[in-house]
């Protein structure tokens, strides 16, 4: 998307025949990336290469058992992450933190993960976001998180996961207000990525991780196809022709910010069903409460595959 | 007689070796309906591989069997003079049982085994030495006893279970001759009944039947007897270890607190400020018991009746005279006017004309932020040691104003650590008035506060019994521990029509055997273990006047806080969330309504199993 073309072109990725073409273009591309993370996790973490540099023979690894150890293995990572979220946001320190925000900003500064990655980033289009960070009150942080925490609460007591996994629709997501209401925001310092994340790490089964890598992964596994936006550019990533890039005068691609929360929901479930369809195939049955740590380490692949392509579109800045 | 036997199997027959347990457990993992194995998995058998191979054979049992294994019982001494046991402790190899036949005992005895003139030998395994051992049917016919008496104790007639005995010998085939007198050829087990013990385990219930008779055993009396051998214990920290211990904590919290007290030795006036639960009360009192252990006479002032009775009776203090500021000026005032509007006004007038008998020689004033500051000024002038006033800013709801002489007072001391209320309860008392909870981290945890949404007067009723009831239940609380507080007028509280709580008697003020029952404005400076505060208005969280109410009620619950509120509205929430926090950008839900007040919203339904003692 380009940043000149305003709201016209956040309609147009809402409208059904549009998500019925992005829908198809992944379905159709999705083998060819679960092949190549098949590939990728069957070369059994470099033997391969050493393999054949030494030129000795290395044993056929069996390919399923190696995507389900891969798997578990980002489980794992899942699990070891979630437990630093938990430690900023567990009830007991919340109800702490309304007390005193002080400390929560602190906190999540040096605690929270996506906090601690973006306070610590040297890409140049992050010094504004780290010096507004600096300056919102905290007591501003503070009340969005409880917000959020409170949201979260809501959503997990009254959605069933069975009937989450049959959602197909952008409306039975029920998120909108997570982007929209100023309640669960700081304007140019808590989006929708930092809140994803969080949530994420809170129940995978109900909030999709909607990162930069997310947004990536969806723009490869799209075939970076516009589906006929007049900006003729990918929904997944933003150009900000408003304003060059200092240094190059060039236009920089990224992630879109403001891409809909609900919108990327039901691509992610979509793609659950096409990575535990896979699965099963192959006798691999993915855990249901883990949905979408699968989503995750799934488009993080995609990403892994297109990682010369992403460091062209950052200007080669990358952590 | 002489009987020996080698370890392993002379028979050429299978049987398990080396007594690798873990081996067994994925043997006995894979086999289907068999015995139900109590514990389930196999344990340290002291190192006997006679007993791993009996085990081993014991899991192939049909499903109908229970097999007991390493079962230590302990025998109390107790009337049963006919107990054929001397009491002490006992172990059974194993213990089967089956609810058509009832339970029998083995005793395994493995190894090289050797009786002689009846005595019993034993050849250890490691290092060979041989022992002599007590006869095992003695030793089986032991626990046979104990048993007998244990577990038909918790039977009902016409049910009874038979326990009889066998004994095991794994290592080797028992001769067919030459046994000793207290052995029959039923009772004994040997190598061969490894490869399938049932038969010879029905045939010894045969032999015994014919005896003692049959068990009748019902499917209650099976659940009992397994219960019995196994019982299920979920080890939970009972309620009453958990009060008693935020008892101890508030009273070392409270103890601590009373070091200011020196600090005021050296203040002839002194103001002392506090929110609610910080402790003033209980300094005032400790201060007027130390003045009048000097022999000096104390006038303890507060403005609240019920407070002074309470004081009155749980601390009578010699030379210490307890008033309401009007009871003080009643005293002193002619009979005839006894208007309380007027009396303030007539007592003043008589102090400054110097007419009063003043015969105290300090002053100590509790809740002085609902004096005048004249009141306070003339009783100042008056005392001529020293005069403590004690208050919360937080805590004026008897006038508009703050006494003018609070605020200019030379000496004024803070006291900041709540030793009344647990966390949890502090926390919903104070953010009702955004006033900050100070050294959190060394307050006593406790229960949730609950939140009860009361629309109708009967669900308000009904949710008061419920609570006093399961407050019973605990054991903990006893009627006069609990106090029952209207925000409103106790003619116009949904509770006015009650009489008993829960089969408690209500009563106005504290009194021993009975629910407290009164507003909060009356119960001011009181304090109670448990405290349902009814009549609560989720709008009215607007208004500052009625958020201090609430916060003086909601203050003086020490363990529990149970809110019965009505008028759960969208616009209600929205309105008490712009009154409790108005600078925050905080949600206007119910719930963010609740999480804002430290507190948990209970379901009916929920409560309703609650009470039933889910």
């Amino acid at each position: 998307m380009l940043r000149s073309y305003g709201d016209v072109e956040f309609e147009l990725i809402r409208k059904p025949n549009h998500i019925k073409l992005v829908t198809s273009e992944i379905t159709s591309t999705f083998p060819r990336y679960f092949t190549s993370m098949l590939e990728e996790v069957s070369r059994d973490g470099g033997m391969e290469q050493l393999a054949q540099k030494f030129r000795v023979k290395k044993a056929k690894s069996n390919a399923p058992d190696s995507l389900r150890e891969a798997l578990r293995s980002a489980l794992k990572g899942y699990e070891d992450e979630k437990a630093k979220y938990q430690e900023v946001f567990n009830d007991e320190s919340m109800q702490e933190y309304r007390e005193d925000p002080d400390a929560f900003k602190g906190h999540l500064a040096r605690k929270c993960p996506v906090i601690r990655r973006s306070l610590a980033s040297q890409r140049p289009e992050m010094r504004e976001w780290q010096q507004k960070f600096k300056y919102t009150p905290a007591v501003e942080l503070t009340d969005t998180f409880v917000n959020l925490q409170d949201f979260a609460q809501e959503y997990i007591d009254a959605t069933d996961p069975k009937e989450y996994k049959r959602f197909d629709r952008c409306a039975d997501f029920k998120v909108g207000k997570l982007q929209d209401d100023e309640d669960f925001s700081v304007l140019g310092v808590i989006g929708m990525g930092i809140k994803s994340a969080v949530l994420y790490h809170q129940d995978p089964r109900l909030f999709a991780r909607r990162g930069r890598k997310d947004l990536y992964g969806f723009y490869f596994l799209s075939n970076e196809k516009d589906f006929g936006l007049p900006s003729g550019t990918s929904e997944f990533l933003m150009i900000n022709d408003l304003r060059e890039a200092s240094e190059t005068h060039n236009l920089k691609m990224d992630q879109n910010y403001w891409y809909p929360y609900d919108l990327f929901s039901l691509y992610a479930l979509r793609l659950y069903r096409l990575l535990s369809g896979s699965c099963k195939a192959l006798g691999i049955q993915l855990d249901n409460n883990h949905l979408y740590v699968y989503v995750v380490a799934f488009l993080e692949g995609v990403c892994r595959v297109n990682q010369d392509a992403i460091n062209v579109m950052l200007g080669g800045l990358q952590e | 007689m002489y009987i020996t036997g080698q370890p392993g199997n002379e028979n050429g027959k299978s049987c398990a070796h080396s007594g690798e347990q873990y081996r067994l457990l994925l043997y006995w993992k894979d086999r289907r309906a068999v015995a139900k194995l109590i514990p389930s998995k196999p344990i340290d058998f002291n190192q006997s591989e006679g007993e791993v191979r009996v085990f081993e054979a014991l899991s192939t049992l049909p499903d109908s069997w229970y097999v007991f294994h390493s079962l230590r019982w302990l025998s109390a001494p107790g009337p049963a003079a006919h107990r054929a046991i001397p009491t002490g402790i006992g172990e059974s190899d194993f213990l089967l049982f089956n609810p058509e036949r009832g339970v029998v005992v083995v005793e395994v005895k493995s190894g090289r085994i050797r009786v002689e003139q009846r005595q019993w030998f034993q050849r250890n395994r490691n290092d060979h030495v041989e022992r002599e051992i007590e006869d095992p049917e003695k030793q089986a016919s032991r626990s046979v006893f104990f048993l007998k008496d244990h577990l038909n104790e918790r039977l009902t007639p016409p049910d009874i279970c038979k326990i009889f005995h066998v004994v095991w010998f794994p290592s080797f085939v028992f001769p067919a001759n030459n046994l000793p007198p207290n052995y029959a050829h039923e009772m004994l087990l040997d190598v061969e009944a490894l490869g399938d013990p049932l038969p010879r385990i029905e045939a010894a219930f045969d032999y015994w039947e014919r005896i003692y008779g049959r068990s009748h055993i019902s499917r209650v009396a099976q659940q009992k007897i397994v219960d019995c051998l196994a019982p299920t214990v979920s080890a939970v920290v009972s309620f009453r270890s958990t009060f008693e211990a935020r008892e101890r904590e508030f009273i070392r919290l409270t103890t601590e607190q009373a070091t200011v007290l020196d600090f005021l030795d050296e203040q002839r006036i002194a103001t002392i400020g506090g929110a609610a639960g910080t402790g003033k009360t209980v300094l005032a009192i400790e201060k007027a018991r130390r003045l009048s252990d000097r022999g000096d006479r104390v006038l303890f002032l507060c403005f609240n009746a019920a407070l002074r009775k309470f004081l009155q009776s749980h601390h009578p203090l010699p030379r210490v005279a307890f008033h309401t500021f009007h009871s003080l000026a009643a005293k002193h005032v002619a009979q005839r006017e006894q208007r309380l509007d007027v009396l303030p006004g007539l007592f003043l007038q008589l102090l400054a004309e110097d007419r009063v008998n003043w015969e105290y020689d300090h002053v100590i004033i509790d809740e002085a932020q609902d004096f005048e500051s004249e009141w306070l000024e003339w009783l100042q002038l008056k005392t001529p040691n020293h005069f403590y006033a004690f208050f919360d800013r937080n805590q004026c709801v008897q006038r508009e104003r703050f006494p003018h002489w609070l605020e200019v007072a030379d000496c004024r001391l803070t006291l900041s650590q709540n030793c009344r209320n647990t966390l949890h309860i502090a926390r919903t008392a104070y953010r009702s008035i955004d006033f900050p909870l100070a050294k959190t981290a060394r307050m006593v945890s406790g229960k949730s506060t609950l939140l009860y949404c009361c629309e109708t007067v009967e669900a308000g009723q009904r949710f008061a019994k419920g609570i006093v009831k399961t407050s019973f239940a605990t054991g903990v609380f006893q009627p006069h521990d609990i106090a029952v507080l209207t925000m409103k007028t106790m003619d116009a509280s949904a509770l006015s029509k009650l009489q008993k709580l829960a089969g408690a008697d209500l009563a106005e003020e504290m009194t021993p055997g009975h629910v407290c029952f009164t507003s909060v404005r009356r119960f001011k400076g009181l304090e109670a273990k448990v405290v349902i505060m009814a009549d609560v208005e989720v709008g009215e969280f607007y208004q500052r006047e009625y958020r201090n109410r609430f916060y003086v009620g909601s203050s003086r619950a020490m363990h529990e806080l149970h809110i019965l509120i009505s008028g759960c509205t969208e616009l209600n929430f929205r309105n008490a969330m712009e009154g409790l926090a108005p600078e925050r950008k905080l949600r206007n839900t119910a719930r963010s309504f609740a999480e804002f007040l430290n507190a948990k919203w209970v379901k009916e339904a929920e409560h309703a199993q609650i009470v039933r003692g889910r």
